[in-house]
């Protein structure tokens, strides 16, 4: 983490966010032009269905049986590799053992990883929750000039690389205005991992609240306040909860993307042993570093994360009664 | 209850002028209309009333009290919105009890208070469904009984029955003129249908372009319009355009070969101006009346048979002029029919727009 920065990685930094900002400002551009308010909101969502012949249904749930399993492979693999004891030679395993899963909870070095990356996630998610919110409010709901800029400064993040912001913020805080405070990377860097955290999955809890809010028709709030609600009491009463699903929605989504961040867990995880994240936990094993020294024990805490994935995606689904998955993954 | 005094009230919006100069009183208990095409302003100028939007200029009064400032929350006002507004995620008692609750009344009043109201608009037994579970008219009552329960100082209709349909419409608009005349409560009525304003109003005002034009009881407006917008966008009606000849003993005036005798109700029409004449088509007699008319002969140009009457258009010297013919009276197409209007029922305006 010492030693320059080459100017080729700014400037392909530069490049991927310039092309980012551009389509987002036309998506921005086409979306404004038009309103996509329905006072239904909160209503269900009935649609019409039709049954296809009885081939064409073997032909799609073939079709997607295929597409799955092809899609699964390293899902597969990876469980594989954290279910069983390889040989040193041959092609099968030898032994299924449950032994990388309990590593999960007994090795001190895993559970460490593990912890800290449910920690910098669950903090970072709230702060999403409570910013990303806000933000998300008044850009929808607030007629003030800067809302745009404000728009833009929430969701720009995205298009940031994570080791370029990584460095950024090393560089940044690791000068000696920071010099042994809690935001000094070489002093802690869990701070600043929470920090990159937000910033990084900011974007995902905004976009999701926005949406929302977007829904809410004005005449919702004008009937509170008309009432004689405050808009304090507007807002908890009526606004929170029509878009309660929403901001689950982006919590989850974020929560999700803050345990499997990779590029700056890599970066600012590596300052401080017992700081680490799972990803750079995973990292250490694959590059042979790590103290544990199985690749298996990575396996195993690549099914955690993907089981968080997929935990979420099932509330998502069934929690939220949602129909359609929001989840990328 | 009170009495509503609008003030010299104007809004912009950028360039936009949504209501321009507004004043106008609204009396203690009166049902009053805005009423004018889409963009006219009215919604505007009621959303003022009810603390929604800030005027750019001028006051509103409550009672002679400045209420020009006040947010919404305070004014005590009930609006029933376009789209009734019912919140969702909430039930009929919930949406209903929303404005009680939140004037901290205990439980056991909020209980009877709702159940009373909602047993006046005919919903009982609806209080645990969600709004998506009732149709339109059911869901408008609820908007209705939501406003209704805080017994506000003011009720705001904004086009309320817009999306009913026409039956349920005649049906919704003489429930809220009867609850209203049982309440006596100040009521604003934003609507841009003619008919519904007539029915239900003490007294209508016309707004265009962001001003009122004239401001009347529903026969007045109707029947002694005081500008071309106003006749033309009450009811049907023939308008011609000519010279007036003599301003002696009524407005005379010459369209090509005809020539027309009428009231000048605006005081505004002299002698060689170029002037409108409006005349709508059930004032038209058969038979010649006692009173003084005007006579008018054409070709029946074409009939439709409405019910009540036969619509018909007579072409007459060219000018094309719609009569509602009784019925038993044959007017066939291609026919000629001579009818006459009453100089009373000649409506002479002048054309300044």
């Amino acid at each position: 983490m010492t030693g320059d920065i080459s100017p080729k990685v700014s400037a392909l930094a530069l490049l991927i966010m310039m092309v980012t900002v551009l389509s987002y400002a036309l998506v921005k551009y086409y979306t404004s032009r038009r309103s996509y308010t329905m006072i239904s909101k909160g209503g269900r969502w009935s649609p019409r269905l039709r049954k296809p012949r009885a081939g064409i249904q073997l032909l799609v749930v073939g079709g997607l049986l295929l597409l799955f399993i092809l899609g699964a492979m390293p899902q597969l693999g990876t469980f594989v590799l954290a279910s069983t004891n390889w040989a040193n030679s041959g092609t099968f395993p030898t032994k299924i053992t449950g032994e990388y899963f309990r590593a999960l909870t007994t090795n001190r070095d895993v559970v460490r990883a593990i912890l800290n990356s449910l920690g910098y996630s669950v903090v970072a998610v709230a702060i999403m929750m409570v910013v990303g919110s806000s933000i998300s409010y008044v850009v929808a709901k607030r007629d003030i000039p800067t809302k745009s800029l404000l728009d833009l400064l929430a969701t720009v993040p995205v298009s940031v690389p994570g080791v370029s912001l990584a460095v950024s913020y090393f560089l940044f805080f690791s000068t000696p205005f920071f010099r042994g405070s809690l935001l000094d990377p070489l002093t802690d860097p869990a701070l600043l991992l929470i920090l990159a955290y937000t910033i990084r999955r900011l974007p995902f809890m905004t976009r999701s609240v926005y949406a929302g809010l977007q829904q809410i028709d004005k005449s919702l709030e004008e009937a509170s306040l008309n009432l004689g609600a405050t808009r304090t009491t507007t807002l908890g009463k009526i606004v929170i909860p029509l878009i309660v699903t929403n901001v689950i929605s982006g919590a989850l989504l974020s929560f999700v993307y803050s345990m499997a961040e990779v590029s700056t867990s890599i970066t600012l995880g590596a300052l401080r042993e017992d700081r680490v994240p799972i990803t750079f936990f995973i990292s250490q094993i694959v590059y042979g570093t790590a103290a544990v020294g199985a690749v298996s024990i990575g396996a195993s805490l690549c099914i955690l994360l993907m089981t968080v994935q997929i935990t979420a995606m099932a509330v998502s689904n069934y929690v939220l009664k949602q129909k359609t998955s929001f989840l990328g993954v | 209850m009170v009495e509503i005094e609008l003030r010299n009230l104007t809004k912009l919006f950028g360039d936009v002028v949504a209501a321009d100069h507004i004043n106008l009183t609204i009396e203690d208990g009166e049902f009053f209309t805005l009423l004018g095409p889409s963009g006219c302003g009215k919604t505007t100028t009621m959303r003022m009333i009810a603390g929604l939007e800030f005027p750019t200029e001028g006051r509103v009064l409550f009672d002679d009290h400045d209420v020009t400032g006040l947010p919404s929350f305070e004014r005590n006002t009930g609006m029933v919105f376009q789209n009734y507004a019912l919140w969702p995620h909430l039930k009929v008692f919930e949406n209903v009890a929303y404005g009680l609750n939140v004037r901290k009344i205990p439980k056991g009043q909020v209980k009877e208070r709702v159940l009373g109201i909602l047993d006046q608009v005919e919903l009982e037994g609806m209080e645990d469904r969600f709004p998506t579970q009732l149709s339109g008219g059911q869901q408008q009552r609820v908007a209705l009984a939501r406003v209704l329960v805080i017994n506000p100082a003011v009720l705001l209709l904004d086009e309320p029955l817009s999306n009913l349909d026409a039956n349920l419409r005649v049906q919704m608009r003489e429930e809220i003129k009867a609850l209203q005349r049982r309440l006596k409560i100040t009521t604003v009525y934003v609507t841009h249908d003619q008919e519904e304003a007539m029915s239900v109003s003490d007294r209508i005002a016309i707004q265009n372009h962001g001003r009122v034009r004239q401001i009347g009881s529903p026969t007045e407006i109707y029947n002694v319009p005081q500008d071309i917008f106003i006749a033309t966008f009450m009811g049907r009606g023939t308008l011609l355009e000519g010279e007036v000849t003599s301003t002696e003993g009524g407005v005379h005036m010459r369209i090509g070969n005809i020539t027309l005798q009428g009231l000048d109700s605006t005081g505004r029409i002299k002698q060689g101006d170029k002037a409108a004449c409006v005349i709508r088509p059930e004032n038209y007699c058969i038979d010649e009346p006692i009173e003084p008319s005007n006579v008018l002969e054409g070709e029946v140009e074409w009939a439709s048979f409405i019910g009540p009457y036969t619509e018909v258009r007579l072409d007459v010297d060219r000018h094309k002029v719609l009569v509602d013919v009784p019925p038993g009276v044959e007017a066939p197409v291609g026919g000629r029919l001579k009818v006459y209007i009453p100089y009373k029922n000649t409506i002479m305006l002048p054309l300044e727009e």
